[in-house]
């Protein structure tokens, strides 16, 4: 949204992180994220790789101003979002981000041309039913526009979730796992989609996810181990080819 | 504005979708079943109260009434001036003859516009037929009793001072008849015109002149405003207030109890949505945490909310008020039957109530839980544990204590009975929730095995919620029992209140010799032990040995203080009533409470009485409250025996003749000619008949109530049906067969429902017995079919809901509910 109102200066980091740690009481004190520091440039796509309760999702959360960290800074769109109360951060991503969830995160009661419009709606934006229906036909659910979540299958209503995604024309996407819930070839699908719109819309992405061979489609990327975070190098060797 | 209309749009398209799937059903329920309730008691009392304003004016025959004993015509001038309608009348006293029978009449001779209100009914010998005026001139409608003793028939001649008329119809039904005691013999009624040719009145004349007045202006409350300012001092203007003070308070008496129970049925919604919305609550949350994630502010969560509850109270609050309407036709069809007069068209304020009620109830009870969406962390999107803050205990009670003293407010418009109701209900919530909590944590160490087990693992796992559900369950059971009880006792009350034998008839006038004769004539008539009370008219000239001020009283103390009392004598006067203060053993006047009040007489005042020309004098010695409802003669005065030795005294009695028997009637005056008798009967059948119908309106209004009741339950288990079916899909994939799933399912209820029940019975049995002694004045005692009925109100619901919810658990397959 905002990527068309100002132009993007492209040698100035989208996300920086530095020094970020996450630690929560259960009741034991546990730290998930331990002093992480990164730097996310426009354009580029990143991957969080690592095991499963590594804390890669928890940075995702603080990376996107979901979450407040209990130390360190972190800036977004190049706004620090310490500075901002929740509704502040929720205005960043109003303007500038993107998210596409693990399970799907579609509301139930809206059919997909709604549920691809409601960001839209959301910012009081004119013609959003349009643009929704644009953007499904985009990622091929043109005739599947007033179906219900449940009448779609899960490889469908991760689609209309990358619609609503693209459909504001996000800075930065924020991708938690988006294949964790589908079969092996419906997942394939789906990324050569997520791929393909984030060239045409030239958006930068952060993908979280524990499978190399979708990580090494980033150009590059961070591991998170027990919530330390480091740079990883993808291998082009563990890419598979579309089927 | 842009936003406002996207905020609408985003609430309308969830809305639409979450009553379609279900998902809002209860609240919509909850809040139709508030709003009907409401709504059609609101019309019914409505149009029922405007037909006995109307009714009122009919028993005044005009809006206004003017009386002196003098002409008028200065009145006629003002009442032209301010283009008042009038008719104008004469009543005096005479007798009328035919052939060697004799009767004492109440002549009344009146003009052509008369009545202004209302209509007479005659019988012309071959139709009874009503008219909406008198008889015309040359002519004479008399009383059927009057016809009788005169011997005479429809179309004899009759004297009537110097004039012979023509008995023209019997007259039935006159619509301002008045105080019946005013009315010392029967009618006979004349036109105005051929008043002069009696010779009956001149100038000297004792005779009383009316003005009627009506207008059919919009303004006619100020017209006849500036006519009073405008009256001599010695006049006075009447306005319809209470001319049937039985019927009234039969009609209040229903009218109270219709808007309790619709109460009752708007508090126990009130529960159902409590529970729906905190259900509700819990489903929104992922959708308002994606909403926070896609960049939605908090204040923007909370308005798309506020939006959706306006809507669902709209929504709900428009079928709602057209099924009150059509409930009200069926209230209003019971009551046409009986009032007089058509039944008014119904108002808006009810549809303003049902609006305000639905929108009362759903901020109140539901926005708490909801406006905490705003407050869903986004992080929920990745989170599921991540969760809204419940909503302040404050802000709950707060939002839910000022609903319900709002909505009861509204139905009751009586401080003392709302605080009542507050305090009860709060009381006994409070109870509930302490006892429930207490049960299911007791069930938690019960040593159940198998499927028992898990049936009340359930309950004990989720203490407070199993608590509030038992507690605002069985205070819906508690309410539905507490109403059949109080509405049985209710209509036990009435029906004794006004037996098929209450007295009809009114004696007057009686001698002190005629008494054992009268009394004699009864008993061959079939009435035995009539009792007999002294009666005198007195004029009250001292308070405290000072003369009365009567300018220091207004309005009805006014009238009290200058006109005269009847006034008995002794003991047995007083034997039906209830003394409240004092002594009634001692020297002294016994006074009526309600006239002790509007006089400010208190236990200790002297008063001084002008009786058959001596002057009485002593303190007041008790107070008694009197019922008027009773039929039987009732005195506002009864001064000791000693106090009245050597006054000349009448008597007064009442009495139960069947259908009234006019020939008994005829008889009994035949032989007791200065004896007048006051008929009764047909005030009393209207009563009866009022009793009756409320009756029935009573049980449609309950049937709201059930149905409230019924809402609750959907909430309390449409909330947990969703983790329900998830936990059957469970133990099914371990291997439970479906009938275990189902045992377990109704070990649960059953122990849920026996639950309720039992606390319910309790609670109606302490509450009802307290009722009957306090409000309906019974013997305090405990009903203990309560119990049974309450514990099998509380197995109906188990098994209501069991075996709707065990299809839906196990119709699922397993799989499908495992994913959700």
């Amino acid at each position: 949204m905002s990527s068309s109102d100002t132009p993007r200066d492209d040698s100035q980091p989208i996300l920086t992180v530095e020094g970020v740690t996450q630690t929560v009481r259960t009741p034991e004190p546990l730290t998930i994220v331990h002093e992480a520091t990164l730097q996310i440039f426009p354009g580029e796509a990143v991957a969080l790789v690592g095991p499963s309760g590594a804390g890669k999702s928890t940075l995702l959360a603080l990376m996107a101003g979901l979450d407040t960290p209990t130390a360190g800074r972190i800036t977004l769109a190049g706004q620090s979002l310490e500075d901002l109360d929740e509704d502040g951060r929720a205005a960043v991503r109003a303007g500038h981000v993107g998210f596409v969830f693990q399970s799907f995160q579609l509301i139930d009661g809206l059919n997909a041309l709604e549920n691809v419009a409601l960001p839209l709606e959301l910012a009081g934006e004119r013609g959003a039913e349009a643009r929704a229906r644009e953007a499904l036909v985009e990622v091929g659910l043109g005739e599947r526009l007033a179906h219900m979540p449940r009448q779609l299958s899960g490889g469908e209503q991760q689609r209309v979730a990358l619609a609503r995604a693209f459909v504001i024309e996000p800075d930065i996407l924020f991708a938690d796992e988006p294949t964790g819930s589908l079969d092996t070839a419906t997942g394939e699908h789906v990324i050569e989609l997520l791929f393909r719109l984030r060239e045409r819309h030239q958006t930068t992405l952060v993908l979280v996810t524990h499978d190399p061979a979708l990580a090494a489609r980033c150009d590059r990327g961070f591991e998170v181990n027990a919530g330390r975070v480091t740079d990883w190098q993808p291998d082009p060797d563990a890419l598979r080819g579309p089927k | 504005m842009a936003g406002v209309m996207h905020n609408a749009r985003l609430a309308w398209q969830g809305l639409v979708r979450e009553v379609q799937n279900g998902l809002l059903t209860p609240m919509l329920l909850a809040l139709l079943v508030a709003v009907s309730a409401v709504t059609a008691v609101g019309f019914f009392v409505d149009r029922v109260d405007g037909a006995m304003r109307a009714q009122a004016a009919q028993f005044l025959a005009a809006d206004a009434r003017v009386e002196s004993p003098d002409p008028l015509d200065e009145v006629v001038g003002i009442a032209r001036e301010l283009e008042l309608i009038t008719s104008q009348h004469v009543t005096f006293p005479t007798v009328a003859l035919a052939g060697e029978q004799s009767q004492l009449v109440g002549v009344k001779a009146v003009d052509g516009a008369y009545p202004l209100r209302g209509d007479l009914r005659i019988d012309d010998g071959e139709t009874v037929s009503t008219v909406e005026h008198g008889p015309p001139a040359d002519q004479v409608w008399i009383a059927r009793r009057a016809l009788l003793s005169l011997d005479t028939a429809i179309g004899d001649s009759i004297a009537v001072g110097q004039s012979e008329l023509t008995i023209g119809a019997v007259l039935e039904r006159e619509p301002d008849v008045g105080n019946v005691f005013a009315q010392a013999a029967p009618r006979l009624m004349i036109h105005l015109d051929d008043l002069a040719a009696t010779g009956l009145v001149s100038d000297t004349s004792r005779v009383e002149h009316a003005l009627l007045l009506a207008s059919d202006a919009n303004d006619r409350d100020a017209r006849l405003e500036r006519l009073a300012e405008r009256l001599p001092d010695r006049l006075q203007l009447e306005r319809p207030e209470s001319s049937q003070p039985a019927f009234e308070t039969a009609f209040d008496r229903a009218a109270r109890f219709l808007g309790l129970a619709s109460v009752v049925a708007v508090l126990l919604a009130g529960a159902a949505l409590v529970i729906a919305a905190r259900h509700y609550n819990r489903v929104q949350q992922g959708a308002a945490a994606l909403m926070r994630a896609l960049g939605a502010s908090s204040k923007q969560i909370g308005a798309i909310y506020r939006w959706r509850l306006l809507m669902l109270a709209l929504l709900a609050a428009i079928p709602g008020i057209m099924i009150g309407a059509v409930t009200q036709l069926l209230l209003a069809d019971l009551m046409a039957q009986v009032l007089e007069v058509d039944l008014p068209p119904p108002g808006f304020t009810p549809v303003a109530l049902g609006l305000a009620v639905a929108l009362v109830a759903l901020f109140g009870f539901a926005l708490p839980s909801l406006v905490q969406l705003k407050h869903t962390p986004p992080l929920r999107v990745l989170v599921e544990h991540a969760v809204a803050p419940s909503p302040a205990a404050t802000l709950l009670f707060g939002a839910g204590i000022a609903a319900i003293t709002l909505l009861v407010w509204f139905q009751a418009r009586d401080a003392a009975l709302t605080l009542w109701v507050l305090v009860g209900l709060g009381a006994s919530l409070l109870v509930f929730l302490a006892v429930a909590w207490l049960l299911v944590t007791l069930l938690r160490r019960w040593p159940a095995r198998g499927v028992a087990r898990f049936g009340l693992a359930r309950m004990a796992r989720a203490r407070w919620m199993s608590a509030t559900q038992i507690a605002a369950l069985a205070l819906g059971v508690t309410a539905v029992l507490l109403l059949s009880v109080v509405r049985s006792d209710l209509i036990d009350a009435w029906e004794r209140q006004i037996p098929a034998d209450a007295p009809n008839i009114f004696a007057i006038n009686i001698q002190p010799e005629q008494v054992e004769g009268m009394r004699a004539f009864l008993q061959d008539a079939g009435i035995e032990n009539a009792s007999f009370y002294p009666m005198m008219r007195a004029r009250w000239t001292e308070l405290d040995n000072e003369p009365v001020d009567k300018a220091r009283y207004e309005g009805r103390a006014h009238r009290l203080a200058t006109r005269e009392f009847n006034l008995s004598v002794g003991e047995e006067a007083a034997a039906h009533n209830r003394v409240t203060a004092g002594d009634l053993g001692t020297e002294g006047f016994s006074v009526e409470e309600g006239i002790a009040e509007t006089l400010g007489w208190s236990l200790g005042d002297r008063l001084t009485f002008t009786v058959d020309g001596r002057e009485v004098t002593a303190p007041i010695t008790s107070l008694r409250e009197v019922d008027w409802d009773s039929m039987r003669p009732n005195f506002f005065v009864i001064a000791s025996s000693s106090l009245m030795d050597g006054v000349a005294t009448q008597y007064i009695t009442s009495f139960h003749f069947p259908d009234g028997a006019p020939e008994t009637q005829v008889a009994l005056l035949r032989e007791f000619p200065t004896v007048t008798l006051f008929d009764v009967s047909r005030i009393l059948d209207e009563v009866r008949t009022l009793i009756d119908r409320a009756s029935q309106a009573v049980e449609y209004v309950f049937a709201f109530t059930l149905a409230a009741g019924l809402v609750v339950l959907l909430a309390a288990f449409g909330a947990s049906e969703r983790q329900r079916i998830h936990d059957a899909a469970v133990l099914r994939v371990m291997g439970a067969s479906r009938r275990k799933v189902v045992a377990a399912l109704w070990i649960e209820f059953l122990t849920l429902g026996l639950l309720v029940g039992m606390l319910a019975a309790v609670a109606a049995m302490a509450v009802g017995a307290t009722l009957s002694a306090r409000v309906f004045g019974l013997p305090l005692a405990f009903n203990p079919g309560l119990l049974l009925w309450g514990l099998g109100a509380g197995l109906l619901l188990a098994a209501l809901v069991t075996p709707l919810l065990a299809r839906r658990m196990t119709s699922i397959a397993p799989a499908r509910a495992l994913r959700g």
